[in-house]
C-alpha cells in the first residue's frame, strides 16, 4: 500500500511537475522564437513592414484561428492527456499522425489510455515521432521532388490515401472497446456533417459549422459513454445488493 | 517567384533559425523521452514495454509523415524551402501555412501563388504565422494543468471511468475525422474501410495467434493497404 502511494507520489509530485515546467518554458521560448524570421527581414534585410497590411492579415488570421484556439484544446485534451498536449502544440501534426502513433503504441504496449501507464507511453510516443517526422521532413526537403520524380504517378497520386486509411485504423482500434459509443458517435458525425452541407447551420458565426462538426461527436461520445458506465456500474452494484 | 525572392526565401540565415526551431522541438521531445523512461519503473512500466512504445511510434509515424513531407512540396514552392520545414516541424499544417500566404497575398491585391510572391507578401506571411501560433501556445501554457483537473473532476476517482472517458473522446474524435470520407463515397472511402478492416483483421489474428508483435506494424500494414485498395478502386 505504501509503495502504491509512493510511485503514485513520483507521477504526480515528480514526473508530471517536472514535464508541465519543461513544456511551459520551451512553448514560451517558441512564442518569441517564431518571431526571429520576421525580424530577420526588416533588420537584416532591410524590408520594411507594411504595418497596414500586417495589421490587415493579423485581424483576418486571428479572426479564422480564434474558435481553433478554444476548440481545438478541448476536443484533444482528453486523448492527448497533459503531455500530449504540451508536445502536440508545438509539434503539431496532432490527429493526423502524433496522436494515432501514441494510441497504437498503447495497444502495442499493452496499457490502457487515460491510465499512468497509459500517460507514460504516449508521451513517449509522440515525442519519438518528433525525430521520425522532422528527419522525413527534411529528406523531402533536400530531395522531395527528385523522389517524387522516381516514383510513378499512380504511387505519388495515391500517397495521401495513406491518411483516410490511418484515420479508419484507429477507429477500427477502439472501436471494440465501447460498441455503442462507437456506433452512436458515428451516427452523430456522419448526421452533423450531412445537416451541415445543407448549408441550414451557415447563420452560426465565426466558423461555427466546422466547430459542431468537430466537437459533437466528440463530447457527445464522452457524455453517451460516461452514461452508459454509470448506468453499468448502477446495475453492477444493484446486482450486488441483491446477492448479499 | 524573382531571383531576389528566391536568395530571400532560401538565405542561409532562415537555415540557421529552422535549425534552431526544430532544436525546440527536439529538445522538448527528448527531455520528455528521458524523463519518461527515468519514471517507467515507477509506474509499472517495464523496459520492454519501453521499447516496444518506441519501436511502435517509430514504424507508425513513418507513413503519416510521408502523407505530410509529399503536402511539403506545395508549400516549398511559395515559401521556400528552409521556411517550409520549420512550418511543417512545429505547430500548423500545411493548409494553415499555404493559407497564411494566401491571406498576406490578399492585402496586397496579389493571389498567393508563387508568380506574385513578393518580398513584402513573405515578410508579412512570416509575422502571421508566428503570431497565429501564440493561440496555439499559450492556451496549454496557461491552461493545461486546469484542463486536467477538469478531466479529473468528471473521471472521479473511477479509474474505469476514465479510461471509458478517453476511449469515447478517440472514438469521437476519429468519427469526426472519418465522417467526410465516408460521405465523399471515392476511393479515399475505399481506403478508410480497407484501413478499418485490415486493423480489425490484425486484431484478431494477434488475439488467436499470440504475436503481440504485430501490433507494432499495424498502423503501417493498415495504411499500406488501404492506399493500395483506394488506388485500385480509384
Amino acid at each position: 500500500m505504501k509503495a502504491n502511494t509512493q510511485e503514485k507520489d513520483y507521477f504526480n509530485g515528480k514526473y508530471m511537475p517536472s514535464l508541465v515546467i519543461i513544456g511551459r518554458v520551451i512553448l514560451s521560448l517558441a512564442m518569441f522564437y517564431f518571431f526571429i524570421p520576421f525580424l530577420w527581414t526588416w533588420f537584416g534585410k532591410g524590408i520594411v513592414p507594411q504595418w497596414k497590411e500586417i495589421a490587415g492579415a493579423s485581424v483576418i488570421w486571428l479572426m479564422i484561428q480564434l474558435p481553433w484556439y478554444i476548440s481545438e484544446p478541448i476536443a484533444y485534451f482528453p486523448i492527448q492527456g497533459v503531455t500530449g498536449m504540451l508536445i502536440c502544440s508545438l509539434a503539431g501534426n496532432s490527429s493526423n499522425m502524433r496522436i494515432p502513433c501514441a494510441l497504437t503504441a498503447q495497444k502495442a504496449a499493452g496499457v490502457k489510455p487515460g491510465t499512468q501507464q497509459g500517460t507514460l507511453v504516449s508521451t513517449i510516443a509522440i515525442a519519438a515521432t518528433c525525430f521520425v517526422s522532422i528527419g522525413i521532413l527534411a529528406v523531402f526537403v533536400v530531395g522531395g521532388q527528385t523522389i517524387l520524380n522516381l516514383l510513378p504517378d499512380s504511387v505519388t497520386n495515391s500517397l495521401s490515401l495513406m491518411l483516410p486509411a490511418l484515420f479508419g485504423c484507429i477507429f477500427a482500434q477502439f472501436m471494440g472497446e465501447d460498441l455503442p459509443t462507437a456506433g452512436f458517435c458515428m451516427a452523430i458525425g456522419i448526421g452533423i456533417l450531412l445537416i451541415g452541407n445543407t448549408g441550414v447551420l451557415n447563420w452560426i458565426p465565426f466558423d461555427g459549422v466546422y466547430l459542431l462538426e468537430m466537437l459533437l461527436p466528440i463530447f457527445g461520445a464522452i457524455i453517451f459513454a460516461y452514461n452508459m458506465q454509470k448506468r453499468r456500474k448502477a446495475k453492477e452494484e444493484a446486482k450486488g445488493n441483491i446477492e448479499e | 517567384m524573382s531571383a531576389e525572392l528566391k536568395e530571400l526565401v532560401n538565405s542561409p540565415f532562415l537555415w540557421i533559425i529552422t535549425v534552431g526551431g526544430l532544436c525546440l522541438v527536439f529538445g522538448l521531445a527528448l527531455l520528455f523521452i528521458i524523463r519518461s523512461i527515468k519514471a517507467a519503473p515507477h509506474v509499472g512500466v517495464t523496459k520492454e514495454q519501453v521499447h516496444i512504445t518506441l519501436k511502435t511510434a517509430c514504424v507508425s509515424a513513418i507513413g503519416p509523415s510521408i502523407v505530410i513531407a509529399v503536402g511539403m512540396i506545395s508549400l516549398l514552392v511559395v515559401a521556400g524551402a528552409p521556411t517550409a520545414l520549420l512550418r511543417l516541424s512545429v505547430c500548423g499544417n500545411v493548409g494553415y501555412e499555404v493559407q497564411a500566404v494566401g491571406v498576406a497575398a490578399g492585402q496586397f491585391g496579389a493571389d498567393g501563388t508563387a508568380a506574385s510572391l513578393t518580398s513584402e507578401i513573405f515578410q508579412t506571411a512570416l509575422f502571421i504565422a508566428a503570431l497565429g501560433c501564440i493561440g496555439y501556445l499559450i492556451i496549454p501554457v496557461l491552461f493545461v494543468t486546469k484542463f486536467d483537473k477538469v478531466i479529473q473532476k468528471v473521471g472521479g476517482k473511477d479509474m474505469t471511468m476514465m479510461m471509458v472517458i478517453c476511449n469515447a473522446a478517440i472514438l469521437g474524435c476519429y468519427a469526426y475525422v472519418d465522417a467526410p470520407y465516408i460521405l465523399r463515397m471515392d476511393n479515399s472511402t475505399v481506403a478508410l474501410i480497407v484501413g478499418f478492416i485490415v486493423t480489425l483483421g490484425v486484431q484478431q489474428f494477434v488475439k488467436k495467434t499470440g504475436k503481440k508483435g504485430l501490433l507494432q506494424w499495424n498502423l503501417l500494414i493498415s495504411m499500406l493497404c488501404g492506399m493500395i485498395a483506394g488506388a485500385i478502386a480509384g
